[in-house]
């Protein structure tokens, strides 16, 4: 049997909410609604280590038992360079581990899914890491600002210890252009509401969920959860009067995209993230993707799901609740690059780039086997005690800030900049900067974690390195 | 063993610290050495050796004693360009010392220079910190950052120190620079103004920092007996101390954040090479590093001034005013002078030479025989002490 062992949910801190456009434009978005939005210094590979760390920590799985990483998303960071590479370095994988993107399509992950249970059944590998993560952009001041949303959520697919067994999958792809974006466009193109959603969304969807639920000879009765991806909620109500699905099945899309927003190819993840409450072991789930066509699986839940639901609804729930305003409409359009941010490029080199990935990326310090320091960066002498028998260190991802300070002189897109020192968990102390985070608000004695962000675009190229963020 | 009496300061100069736009960095080393030669009586071409004490490209001809040699001519001795952050003027001064010690040089030059406004204030070390150095290590520190770091830990520890402490050494050091004619902020300030400053780096504010200054400062030395037989009015070198260590401090987990080691390993030395048992008793008056307010507090307990934890005890009780028990930068320090970062180390030099031969003006502090100049480098990173008196 083969399906879902684990799952992660990344939602961002910021949120970008339809009142806060209202005020800008005098346009867009309910007065109700937000979108989950990424900080400056965030971007789809910086959510994948998010997310993925999630789903192995939930899960109890080592990253070195992962034999492959599919990344899917319609904006990775880079058109040319592996963005499933760096995740699984900073995730600290195999270097053996089979890093692919799966990219250009909203229903991405569906593909990815397919192909890891193909690995899967065919024996090729054992456990998969799938990401979906996104970061779509609306041109500022368009209804489609207010709709997209950005966020990751992993999942790891194997044959034991499953969380959901996948009973079936059907799908139809189609060459329908509703949303599109050529490699020219920064942001996301639509066509006309009406009939994209008529022609599109609501021909394709009720024929594939129909075909899905004909081929089990199931109906929608036997479904404990329907979880139907949706680009905005005119379309959902579509759906669900098409349908006729039996109140109050089918809601769940409602409450996301008004929460965290049209989130692309991490729309369907999340939806299965963040409907996880009250199923039980044999539960079914109709579980329908749409882009490019549309696919159904239905996944069956097991006992292991109903003893782990508790943990991975926290999980989401609490980053869900933990939203808050971006500091300013204008602001955010730094953020986003729409008005002129800071082109942040120090001296950098790609050489000590190389040199230093396993202590840079995947986080390693050196541990004196003399006096037991543990420090960083990675050194061959000993700070404490002067002695030469170091070893490589895996250090903690969380600690306790020991002092720290608000800087108003250091470049930033959202100053002030905190810094802060952090005695890490088990070791270490590290220094750097802290983000999601209202400056003012650290504290010392304040637990934190570590999160993966981008530093800089020294040499031209997207630079990652860790920061501190706040613990929810 | 020791530096002890082996020297005498013959001779010292000093620019105007400042926006110094119409004065390049050449223009002000031929200043300083030109009244540190007037000072001592000494030509040029007596000159043996020079040291220089700078961090910058110089006059943009980069690393090397050309950055001396050039601008005065002085082609017939040796140049060494001497760097170690905010210390480089003082460790400019020890090696100098070290050769009229050996017996190798009888005519030195020393001279610290730093030219840090052709720029705009944030484009100087602030831009410095922002565009080079580890790409990926420390992005996010600068000088009052780091500095930020002591004092929010320092006020976390001791729960009776408090900002007012922090503002009342940007008073006093405004003051005492309000009587010296070359500081670049040379006016006084109100504790008010001091508390409700914009802030730069919490808790730091504006006047907790020094400002981004020009200048440049020199010395003459020679050894005792030439100067007694020149007779010289002469200051003696008491003692030195060096310290170095880690440009990483803030990733050093046995760093406490509440003191400096590095400075109080060069006290040490200089103490031992001095013979100063109670620096309490036998300091007479100091020129301490006060890049910001917190780093002249803890430098009180560091020096050995006052116990650990105390430094805010210290201020609170004027024992470092002009008219206290122990004057603490009498010249304004770095918070009224500015820091041109290699000349800083040579104008405590010169005010410690002024002070002692009584020619401190306004601020002279009465019966001084023994003073103390100190800089800490980087970000904890070095400790330079040296020590004059008669």
């Amino acid at each position: 049997m083969v399906g879902i062992a684990a799952l992660g949910a990344y939602i961002p801190r910021y949120r970008l909410s339809g009142k806060m456009l209202a005020q800008a434009w005098g346009t867009g978005g309910s007065s109700s609604s937000k979108v989950a939005v990424a900080n400056h210094d965030e971007d789809t590979i910086t959510m994948a280590t998010e997310a993925v760390q999630t789903a192995l920590t939930l899960g109890s799985i080592s990253a070195g038992e992962i034999d492959a990483l599919f990344f899917c998303s319609t904006t990775p960071p880079f058109k040319e360079k592996l963005s499933s590479a760096v995740v699984a370095a900073v995730c600290d994988m195999r270097k053996d581990v089979q890093t692919v993107d799966f990219c250009n399509s909203v229903r991405a992950v569906s593909t990815a899914i397919q192909t890891a249970l193909d690995g899967l059944e065919q024996g090729r590998l054992a456990k998969v890491v799938i990401v979906a993560t996104e970061m779509r952009q609306g041109e500022p001041s368009s209804a489609l600002e207010a709709q997209l949303g950005a966020c990751s959520v992993a999942m790891v697919l194997g044959k034991e210890s499953l969380l959901f067994e996948i009973v079936s999958r059907t799908q139809e792809n189609s060459t329908f252009t509703d949303y599109w974006r050529r490699d020219t466009d920064l942001e996301v193109q639509s066509g006309d509401p009406r009939f994209i959603q008529q022609q599109g969304y609501l021909t394709v969807m009720p024929a594939v969920i129909q075909a899905a639920l004909a081929e089990k000879s199931l109906a929608f009765a036997d479904m404990a959860k329907v979880l139907l991806s949706a680009p905005d909620r005119t379309s959902l109500k579509g759906l669900l009067k098409e349908l006729q699905l039996p109140q109050p099945q089918g809601q769940e899309c409602m409450t996301a995209l008004n929460a965290i927003g049209y989130s692309g190819t991490a729309m369907a993840p999340m939806l299965l993230a963040g409907n996880l409450s009250g199923l039980r072991s044999g539960d079914r789930v109709l579980w329908a993707n749409y882009g490019d066509g549309a696919d159904v699986t239905i996944l069956r839940a097991t006992s292991q799901l109903e003893a782990a639901c508790g943990e991975l609804a926290e999980s989401y729930d609490r980053q869900l609740k933990a939203g808050v305003e971006v500091p300013g409409y204008g602001r955010y359009l730094r953020f986003r690059q729409a008005v002129a941010a800071h082109d942040y490029q120090p001296w950098n080199s790609l050489a000590l780039s190389w040199r230093e990935e396993t202590q840079n990326l995947r986080f390693y310090g050196s541990c004196c086997e003399d006096c037991k320091t543990v420090q960083f960066p990675q050194r061959g002498v000993c700070i404490t005690c002067g002695g030469r028998h170091l070893h490589e260190q895996k250090l903690a991802k969380t600690g306790v800030v020991y002092t720290y300070t608000v800087d108003h002189l250091f470049l930033t897109d959202n100053p002030p900049l905190a810094m802060a020192c952090v005695d890490l968990t088990g070791g270490g102390r590290f220094y750097g900067q802290v983000t999601d985070a209202v400056a003012d608000s650290v504290t010392i004695g304040m637990p934190v974690r570590l999160t993966l962000r981008k530093l800089h675009e020294g040499l031209n190229t997207h630079n990652y390195f860790w920061k501190f963020r706040p613990v929810e | 063993m020791g530096l002890k009496d082996k020297v005498a300061v013959m001779g010292v100069g000093c620019t105007k610290f400042g926006e110094n736009f119409n004065r390049s960095y050449f223009d002000m080393i031929i200043e300083a050495v030109d009244e540190a030669c007037a000072d001592a009586k000494v030509g040029l071409p007596e000159i043996q050796a020079a040291w220089l004490g700078t961090t910058g490209r110089g006059h943009y001809e980069g690393a090397a004693g050309t950055s001396l040699s050039d601008p005065l001519r002085f082609f017939h001795g040796p140049v060494t360009k001497v760097s170690n952050y905010c210390a480089s003027g003082l460790d400019a001064f020890r090696n100098g010392c070290f050769s009229v010690a050996a017996g190798m040089y009888e005519m030195v030059l020393v001279v610290g220079v730093e030219k840090m406004r052709d720029v705009g204030p944030r484009e100087s070390l602030v831009a410095v910190a922002v565009g080079e150095g580890h790409p990926f290590h420390i992005k996010g520190r600068t000088a009052p950052g780091f500095f930020a770091l002591l004092g929010q830990r320092y006020l976390h520890e001791y729960k009776q120190a408090s900002k007012r402490h922090l503002a009342q050494i940007s008073v006093k050091n405004h003051h005492n620079g309000s009587m010296n004619p070359i500081a670049h902020k040379g006016y006084p300030v109100d504790l008010e103004t001091v508390m409700n400053a914009p802030e730069i780096a919490k808790p730091l504010g504006v006047l907790d920092a020094c400002p981004t200054t020009d200048g440049a400062a020199a010395a003459i030395i020679t050894t005792p007996e030439l100067a007694r037989k020149l007779q010289r009015d002469f200051v003696r070198v008491k003692g030195t101390g060096l310290s170095v260590g880690s440009f990483r401090s803030p990733f050093d987990p046995n760093f406490d954040f509440l003191s400096f080691p590095r400075t109080r390993d060069a006290a040490r030395q200089a103490y031992l090479d001095a013979g100063i048992k109670n620096p309490f008793k036998e300091i007479d008056f100091a020129e301490v590093h006060d890049c910001f307010t917190i780093t002249e507090m803890i430098t009180y307990e560091d020096l050995g001034f006052c116990p650990q934890g105390e430094g805010w005890r210290f201020i609170e009780e004027g024992q470092s005013a002009l008219d206290g028990r122990l004057p603490v930068n009498a010249s304004g320090g770095l918070i009224s002078c500015g820091h041109p970062i290699g000349a800083t180390g040579m104008r405590m030099i010169y005010e410690l030479t002024k002070q002692l031969q009584g020619k401190a003006g306004p601020r002279q502090i009465k019966n001084v025989q023994t003073g103390l100049a100190q800089n800490v480098g980087g970000p904890a990173a070095a400790g330079c002490v040296a020590i004059l008196g008669h």
